[in-house]
């Protein structure tokens, strides 16, 4: 089921305020899991409510499987919601929990308890339908609003960052666990976080949100390898800025020149963002000492060595370096060392910070 | 209002703490607080009971059994037996208005539902005296129409809702406001009605919080005085509540009477509060009970059979 939003706009509060979703348009692709990414304040919850019909948008609309539901209660959608606080029923099982939304349509009792098992044990709890939900761990408890959410057979699920009170370990598990389901499951999904390596993972479409407008929608791959402007470079996978100057149509980022954007004339200060794995640290090779960057700091991050360099402009980068060629270097903290630049992106520098 | 929100972080505090205060210090302490509670509570209620068996319980029961004070506990009963289940509906209404939505207003409404509290229950039962009196706003039409509210049974009922108005409703906002809309939402997102949502998640929800409401608003509908003294007019065997055949019953000298009646009003006092215990008790108890079977938790294999659990 295709899930199309078109031009919505949700204002809280009085009307001169900034919108918290602004003129927003994205198509959820059938059977896919999309992401609504976005830092925290930037519409990507309000987005989701918008969808399920919790919330009512000002302007625009929403349709899903081509059906227009702005008008229609949350009531009549048929969506599956989940809830970051999971929002499970404190005072039924966890079985009635599950059951809620089929007694609620009036299915027959019989049919209703053999989904209940086929439910259970598709989230792999099929032993815990007579406990409470205070009685199960975090995880287990997103796993049971996952069920419940699935039992009404929903046209689209949505979640609102599912994961996001769980610790990293359960919150990797359950990643994988999500994927495996939706191959079972194959249902339209549209999930909100703020984790892009959630956001890379899990989904073939993200759609990446800043203040409530759509920076970008793309695959991951996409936004990643192509940022369309600076707030996706540096929001995806984290980068070092780098300033300089556009000169002959290109500006020069450590030791590489890198074309310049379209229209930038000579001298527009322009902004490289280099991601830490597309630069490398070497010995000097008879460079001019100013040129050369010194080792402020190695963290090492598993099998992969962080190395901090101040470069001679004053600023600082971060570089990613497995362990075995920055071993081979036999460099120090202290040391004076070149940083070449494998590949960058270049935007001209916005003053809206 | 929020008794067992605050039982429970009352209970949460308390700690083994040693004082540094020396032993006299502590026993005269003791001693005062004791000879306060045996003035100012203990004697009193003694005397009620002690007054009204003074004459032994004989006199005692043909006093209770009398027709004008058996007159004023039916209507006593029948005032409590309206208002308590008008305030239980008007609370849920309010307290639902006032915690799942946001509306211009909101804070006033709030404000609104404490008038009651703020006002003395003399003014609150002559504003009914000013709205439907004989010479009131109302006075006329209802003359008219041959409908009596003031000096009757309507006047009592409608004084005794409106100054016990506030009892469930508070309670019902504090414990709303604290649970959020959480389930209600997911409960909406399930396919559920507005009144499918009061009745299978919102009242379980607040069920105890409920019932400590209701405990107190009657306790207060039966025992109200002042505002009910305003609108009865004291027609013996008619308009008397039991808190006024006590006055009644008193001002003519007859003390076994008064002390008797006024015995079962005490009587009722204190089973209200051995009720409000225990609700504040199971409450608090099942809670820990669900805590302490999460915290023993370990994925036990127990094998569950569906038959039982889904009705």
């Amino acid at each position: 089921m295709t899930v199309r939003v078109e031009n919505i706009v949700k204002r809280f509060g009085n009307s001169s305020d900034a919108a918290a979703v602004g003129n927003v348009s994205f198509e959820a692709q059938p059977k896919a899991i999309t992401t609504l990414l976005g830092p925290s304040g930037s519409g990507k919850s309000t987005l989701l409510r918008l969808i399920g019909g919790l919330e009512t948008p000002d302007q625009g609309r929403v349709f899903i499987d081509g059906k227009d539901v702005t008008a229609l209660s949350p009531q009549h959608r048929n969506v599956g919601f989940v809830f970051q606080s999971y929002a499970l029923f404190k005072h039924m099982s966890v079985a009635e929990n599950i059951a809620f939304g089929m007694k609620i349509r009036g299915l027959a009792k019989a049919q209703v308890q053999k989904r209940v098992a086929e439910l259970l044990s598709l989230v792999q709890l099929p032993e815990y339908g007579a406990r409470f939900p205070s009685q199960l761990s975090g995880g287990q408890r997103q796993r049971v609003a996952l069920a419940r959410a699935l039992a009404i057979e929903p046209k689209v699920l949505l979640l609102d960052e599912p994961f996001g009170a769980l610790d990293t370990q359960v919150r990797l598990e359950l990643r994988e666990w999500l994927i495996s389901l939706h191959e079972q499951t194959g249902i339209t999904t549209i999930l909100v976080t703020h984790d892009q390596e959630e956001a890379l993972e899990l989904s073939q479409r993200v759609v990446l949100l800043n203040q409530g407008k759509v920076a970008q929608a793309g695959s991951p791959h996409d936004l990643y390898d192509h940022p369309a402007d600076e707030f996706v470079a540096s929001f995806l996978g984290g980068a070092n800025v780098i300033k300089s100057r556009v000169s002959d149509g290109e500006a020069k980022v450590g030791s590489q020149s890198v074309r310049a954007p379209a229209g930038a004339g000579d001298g527009t200060p322009v902004q490289a963002f280099v991601r830490p794995h597309n630069m490398r640290v070497r010995r000097p090779n008879g460079e001019n000492p100013i040129d050369l960057g010194k080792i402020e700091r190695l963290t090492r991050v598993g099998g992969y060595v962080k190395v901090y360099v101040s470069l001679p402009t004053g600023e600082s980068v971060v570089v990613l370096m497995s362990k075995g060629d920055l071993d081979a270097l036999k460099v120090e903290p202290g040391d004076p060392v070149a940083v070449d630049v494998v590949d960058a992106k270049v935007f001209v520098q916005s003053y809206s910070i | 209002m929020s008794g067992i929100v605050t039982q429970r972080a009352g209970n949460a505090q308390r700690r083994d703490t040693q004082i540094g205060e020396s032993l006299w210090v502590r026993v005269l302490l003791i001693l005062v607080a004791l000879a306060f509670l045996g003035i100012f509570l203990v004697a009193p209620i003694a005397t009620v009971f002690v007054s009204a068996l003074s004459k032994g319980p004989g006199p005692y029961w043909d006093a209770l059994t009398q027709d004008e004070t058996l007159d004023a506990i039916r209507l006593t009963l029948l005032t409590a037996g309206v208002a308590v289940p008008l305030n239980v509906v008007f609370g849920i209404a309010a307290a639902w208005l006032v915690s799942k939505y946001d509306f211009w207003g909101k804070s006033v409404l709030i404000t609104v539902v404490d008038l009651p509290f703020s006002v003395s229950p003399v003014i609150s039962g002559l504003i009914f005296v000013l709205l439907f009196g004989a010479r009131g706003w109302f006075g006329p039409w209802l003359t008219d129409h041959d409908v009596k509210i003031i000096f009757a049974i309507p006047g009592i009922i409608m004084a005794t809702t409106f100054v016990t108005f506030p009892l469930v409703a508070r309670e019902l906002i504090a414990v709303m406001q604290a649970q959020g809309s959480d389930e209600e939402e997911a409960a909406l997102t399930l396919g559920a009605s507005g009144l499918q949502i009061l009745w299978r998640i919102t009242l379980p929800k607040v069920r105890w919080g409920l019932l400590y409401g209701v405990i107190l608003c009657n306790a207060r509908a039966m025992g109200e005085f002042g505002a009910v003294s305003v609108v009865s007019g004291h027609v013996r065997g008619l308009t008397n509540t039991m808190p006024l055949q006590v006055e009644i019953l008193y001002n003519e000298y007859n003390f076994v009477g008064a002390f008797a009646v006024a015995s079962l009003l005490s009587a009722l006092a204190l089973v209200t509060l051995i009720v409000k215990k225990v609700v504040e008790w199971a409450a608090s108890s099942r809670q820990a009970k669900r805590d302490a079977s999460a915290r023993a938790l370990v994925p036990v294999r127990s094998t569950v059979s569906f038959e039982g659990v889904v009705q």
